[in-house]
């Protein structure tokens, strides 16, 4: 296995800011969206190899609700998750459409859609204040949902970075969401070549 | 965790590894999404081996040192393992498990969502090339599988996250 092209602390702590105002976007996004008054914490945002993913889960085989999507521009490529453990979207999508879990097929389209709506919001407000940061316009790719194991989820996605390396930088997001004590991680996970174009438009070398 | 139950004694295989054994171990690999869980085994000697690759082709990917990481380089290199163990070639078996597609109808920038079927293809491939009969298989889909196999009689459990089970 390659070992992980370590960026200096100068790169991590410019990246650990991008990430907290990426996310700083993205609740508030999704706090507007539930049109209630939730208090929003961020509890960490920090700068992981890939594999330790897992490690924030019950191991790869937790039942997890994914959304993902996917970040572009030209010379720039980020993928994002949004990930809950199951019962957790379950929650947040009870709150955001007032049905109960308990109702016969709770996971039907409209409940499916309502968590891409807020996987889009999320994402699209980390976008926003990322496309600002590095100055171009970064496209979003339509949200996909997927509810299964966390390993079989991300082996899909992350197949695709393990072509040219077997660790990558991910800006991980934890927060929660006030009373209901709703738990969810957001991650990004830049492509070395995006993050490069990162820094050499921040101008941290 | 939740949904491992009953295989806490088994021989774990992470993603890109590969394990040999004999009866009556039990070797288990978790979570296949679209990575493909490959199960040869010899029912004589009872020698049983898997595999859990990610990408169908060693030449197409430019970090490849690892050989247990694709489909097609991780099947001579547990025949070669096996027959090491004691195993006969014209005895192996094979069964292949995972290669689904964990996200409908979007092929990611380079087709990368669409892996796990042509990780399925490539074992067919690759396994016919090499004689191996392919006597079960449990791939495509939508869902993720858990493998359990056991070496002492070569089943191999398939758990999906709904916590079915299968043996095949």
């Amino acid at each position: 296995m390659s070992p992980i092209k370590r960026p200096s602390y100068l790169r991590i702590d410019a990246l650990k800011e991008l990430g907290n105002i990426g996310a700083g976007h993205a609740v508030t996004g999704l706090a507007k969206l539930l049109k209630k008054r939730i208090d929003v914490n961020i509890t960490s945002v920090d700068l992981i190899p890939v594999k330790i993913i897992y490690n924030f889960f019950d191991g790869p085989e937790s039942m997890v609700s994914v959304v993902y999507i996917e970040g572009y521009s030209e010379g720039f490529r980020g993928m994002m998750f949004l990930i809950f453990p199951h019962p957790e979207a379950t929650r947040l999508v009870e709150l955001a459409t007032g049905k109960s879990q308990m109702d016969e097929n709770f996971w039907d389209e409209y409940s499916v859609s309502v968590l891409k709506e807020i996987g889009n919001i999320m994402c699209g407000s980390y976008l926003t204040a990322l496309s600002t940061f590095v100055n171009r316009k970064l496209m979003q790719s339509v949200p996909q949902v997927s509810h299964d194991m966390l390993g079989a989820v991300m082996d899909s996605v992350l197949v695709d970075l393990s072509m040219e390396s077997d660790y990558a930088l991910v800006l991980e997001t934890a927060f929660t969401l006030g009373g209901n004590g709703c738990k969810g991680f957001l991650f990004f996970v830049p492509t070395q070549e995006s993050l490069d174009t990162i820094f050499e438009s921040i101008g941290v070398d | 965790m939740a949904v491992s139950k009953g295989i806490e004694d088994a021989v774990k295989v992470e993603v890109a590894q590969l394990r040999v054994g004999q009866a009556p171990m039990r070797i288990a690999t978790m979570a296949l999404g679209s990575c493909l869980g490959i199960v040869l085994f010899d029912p004589e000697a009872r020698i049983g081996a898997l595999a859990h690759a990610m990408h169908p082709r060693r030449e197409r990917v430019k970090n490849n040192m690892n050989r247990a990481k694709f489909v097609d380089s991780v099947i001579p290199l547990l025949v070669e393992r096996m027959l090491q163990w004691g195993a006969r070639r014209e005895r192996i078996v094979a069964k292949i498990f995972g290669g689904a597609r964990m996200f409908d109808g979007f092929t990611g920038c380079r087709g990368v969502l669409q892996i796990g079927d042509e990780n399925v293809v490539a074992a067919r491939e690759v396994l016919k090339e090499f004689g191996i009969p392919l006597v079960a298989e449990c791939v495509g889909g939508r869902t993720g599988r858990t493998i359990v196999l056991d070496v002492s009689d070569g089943s191999v459990l398939v758990r999906c996250v709904n916590d079915t089970e299968e043996i095949y």
